[in-house]
């Protein structure tokens, strides 16, 4: 087993920058988990928008009014009343609606003069449509009240829209035909980022082993030593298979200590599942890799685009919602789309019978065609360059 | 003999496949990778007119006010400013509503009666403000009979005429340079600015080509009667050159090509772009001459901190600028990745001009002191061996 053992000692050599990549996943994982709000939604709730109120009139009980009910129906930020700070906020999407009451706006309402509240928004954004609905519904009735009942004090008017605002439409959530709504849980998501990393270590593991057993010199000494042919390339295979093997092994059990409630679940068998298959297939491009290329610097960079590449137009890093029909189209030929499918229909199964499963099988299936057709294009590329004597 | 130095540097850098790489191709093939990965981002935020179904039963074809209701709400707000359509209605039987709302032609129907009841699929902005139209109806009706008890002269006073008026109480007032900030140019900022910081490896080169302890190479040239002032000199005006060709040319594809917005101020760009490639190819020479560990460790310590700064400015995650900024804001200052990225946020964003000329002045710092601390290492070395 002078092979395999060879192996790990490269395989150890590489150790520190094949641990970044973990490391940097890791890290990734935690922040993303923390910051990533499960909402596991069962009965119909209000969406809410990010609010800034920022009141220059004095505090009356029409400002108070109103701004009680947008509290209601939003999410309120407190910013500086500074044009830099304002600014920064809309820009990152921390606030996505500011609106500014002027000085005077109480009195000159009641009165029953034409005014209007400052707002600035991100134009044409849903969020901002929708408070400005609340507000101009607010103070539609207010008006309605203040024309028709002469006098009326603003406690009185608070206190009639108050009640009038509470009358409110029955919403009936029916249940989607597939089983339940949709939601991203921190595992999914780990599992969704996870191809990056195995992209990453796998590719550039298993091909630092090939670069050194293909290098000219030393192959042809190999090839007169007592080993044979075949076992020397078994010892290889198995190897890279324990190497990857190995590489997700670690993945899994991360996950298992991250996510402890969620993993031992029955859709989280599938996960397991569904990432040992792109292991799989990832094992399959990076001996294809192994053979193309010929430098360090290669390797790396080779590495990156493809990692990077997959990740990006797959849906790893941005949810295949928010991607572009041509990117899509274009994901459709890289095995990431269909094991971010798969994931996607895992996390969404809640009855574990043949029809709902199939579905996710098909997509594995899928992933392991791409392994087979470029295994296929690995071994026609080395033969090629056998008889080319290299 | 400095013109020649310089040429001879310039070849050098150019022929060095793997630098070139890093340093042009790779930021070229990620900002394709963003503008694929982004360009749909922000349409997710959008308004769209949503489709719904109104059932045709009894009470809704009794009520005349809900049916004018839904015609003006369906045509759009009929307001004196704005003509918003906030829903396509279709008038249908209760079955073909349901099964409408099953294939996600729309997204939800509305059952008018006491109270008018909402059915729809999942929870969201659209659901939301659907309900919250229907809740007007309700609402609006509600405040009809408190004032018609209150007042019951009202409804000869105009009461009818006052309920088809529907005022905006709301007026538009822009801050910045945009009605509509796109988030995803920050991605594209901090691409650039990695840039700039990926010249650091010619900088990091440079001082192995001149500081003779590092390099064969360099032993040579101590011994060679030339300064070594102007050595270095020519090697980093030489690297400076070829790194703004290298940044003109990724901004040209990122302007022209992935028509990405960097607001108007195109010499100030210009000049961030600049003072940014100054910056990164410094701070390679400083981190070359502070520690005298091997090359492979140099470029680790470049890559790792370039990468970490960049995440620091929002590259992996746009919002992170912004946390930074809020939370710890010392952080954002002494980092030059998120000082370039800042400066081309506040040119595309802000219409005043403190703000940039912070960043681009804490970069000249940056920039001046890398070079004086490489200055002030390197300077009167000499070695009896090495």
């Amino acid at each position: 087993m002078i092979i395999f053992k060879t192996y790990f000692k490269i395989i150890k050599k590489q150790s520190l920058q094949l641990s970044i990549y973990v490391v940097v996943f890791l890290s990734l994982a935690i922040l993303f988990t923390y910051l990533g709000n499960d909402n596991s939604i069962e009965t119909f709730t209000q969406s809410k928008a990010k609010v800034a109120f920022i009141n220059e009139d004095s505090d009356t009980v029409l400002t108070q009014g109103l701004k009680d009910y947008l509290a209601d129906h939003s999410v309120f930020v407190e910013l500086d009343n500074n044009t830099e700070a304002l600014q920064d906020a809309l820009f990152f999407r921390e606030v996505e609606y500011i609106a500014k009451i002027p000085a005077g706006f109480t009195n000159e309402f009641m009165s029953g003069k034409p005014v209007a509240i400052d707002k600035t928004m991100i134009s044409g954004t849903v969020s901002g449509i929708y408070t400005d609905i609340l507000i101009n519904k607010y103070l539609n009735s207010a008006a309605l009240y203040v024309k028709n009942l002469k006098n009326i004090s603003q406690e009185e008017l608070v206190k009639n829209l108050k009640k009038d605002l509470e009358v409110e439409t029955d919403v009936k959530l029916l249940k989607n035909s597939k089983g339940k709504v949709e939601k991203t849980t921190s595992i999914e998501f780990y599992y969704n980022f996870s191809p990056y990393v195995l992209i990453n270590i796998i590719v550039l593991g298993v091909s630092s082993i090939m670069m050194v057993f293909n290098d000219i010199k030393l192959k042809r000494r190999n090839l007169c030593s007592p080993v044979s042919n075949t076992s020397y390339n078994m010892q290889l295979l198995l190897g890279n298979v324990t190497y990857s093997l190995a590489c997700w092994a670690i993945l899994i059990v991360l996950s298992a200590a991250l996510y402890r409630n969620d993993f031992f679940r029955l859709n989280s068998l599938y996960f397991v599942i569904n990432t040992l298959v792109l292991t799989i297939t990832i094992l399959s491009i990076s001996f294809l890799v192994g053979i193309l290329i010929k430098s360090r610097n290669a390797q790396t960079g080779i590495s990156n685009v493809l990692s990077l590449g997959m990740c990006f137009l797959t849906g790893v890093f941005v949810p295949q919602e928010l991607l572009g029909e041509n990117v899509l189209a274009i994901a459709k030929i890289l095995p990431t789309y269909w094991y971010i499918k798969a994931n996607k229909a895992i996390s969404n199964l809640t009855v574990f019978n043949w029809s709902n499963l199939s579905q996710i099988v098909y997509y594995m299936l899928i992933e392991l065609g791409f392994a087979i057709a470029i295994v296929s294009v690995t071994l026609v590329v080395s033969k090629r360059n056998q008889l080319k004597g290299s | 003999m400095f013109l020649y130095i310089f040429c001879n540097r310039l070849k050098c850098i150019v022929r060095d496949k793997p630098l070139i790489f890093w340093t042009l191709i790779f930021p070229l093939i990620l900002a394709t990778f963003f503008y694929m990965a982004f360009s749909n981002l922000t349409e997710s935020e959008n308004f769209n007119v949503v489709n719904i179904a109104v059932v045709d039963n009894e009470q809704y074809q009794k009520s005349k006010e809900f049916r004018d209701f839904i015609e003006q709400h369906s045509e759009g707000l009929a307001g004196d400013n704005s003509s918003e359509q906030l829903f396509i209605a279709k008038v249908v039987s209760q079955e073909e509503a349901e099964k409408m709302l099953a294939n996600n032609e729309i997204v939800g129907y509305v059952t008018y009666g006491n109270p008018i009841s909402l059915s729809v699929k999942e929870s969201g902005f659209d659901q939301t403000i659907l309900k919250e139209i229907f809740d007007q109806y309700s609402q609006t009706e509600s405040t009809v009979y408190n004032i018609l008890d209150q007042n019951p002269t009202a409804l000869q006073n105009g009461l009818t005429d006052d309920l088809q008026r529907n005022t905006e109480f709301t007026r538009e007032v822009q801050i910045g340079t945009k009605d509509k900030p796109d988030i995803t140019v920050n991605y594209f900022y901090t691409l650039i600015a990695m840039t700039c910081f990926y010249f650091g490896c010619f900088g990091q080169k440079e001082i192995t080509n001149t500081q003779a302890n590092l390099s064969k190479r360099a032993a040579r040239l101590n011994v060679a009667p030339v300064h070594k002032l102007k050595v270095l000199t020519a090697g980093v005006l030489a690297s400076l050159l070829i790194s703004l060709i290298e940044v003109a040319f990724l901004m040209c594809y990122i302007i022209f090509v992935l028509k990405i917005d960097f607001g108007n101020q195109t010499a100030l760009v210009l000049l961030t772009c600049i003072v940014g490639c100054a910056c990164g190819i410094s701070f390679g020479a400083f981190i070359s001459v502070v520690n005298k560990k091997s090359e492979g460790v140099k470029t680790a310590i470049l890559i790792v901190s370039t990468m970490t700064a960049c995440f620091l400015s929002g590259m992996m995650f746009d919002k992170m600028k912004y946390i930074i900024q809020k939370n710890i804001p010392i952080l954002a200052y002494i980092n030059p990745v998120s000082l370039i990225t800042d400066a081309f946020y506040a040119l595309y964003y802000y219409d005043t001009y403190t703000r940039f000329l912070i960043n681009i002045g804490m970069l000249s710092g940056f920039t001046v002191l890398f070079c004086l601390v490489t200055y002030f290492v390197m300077r009167r070395q000499r070695y009896d061996y090495i």
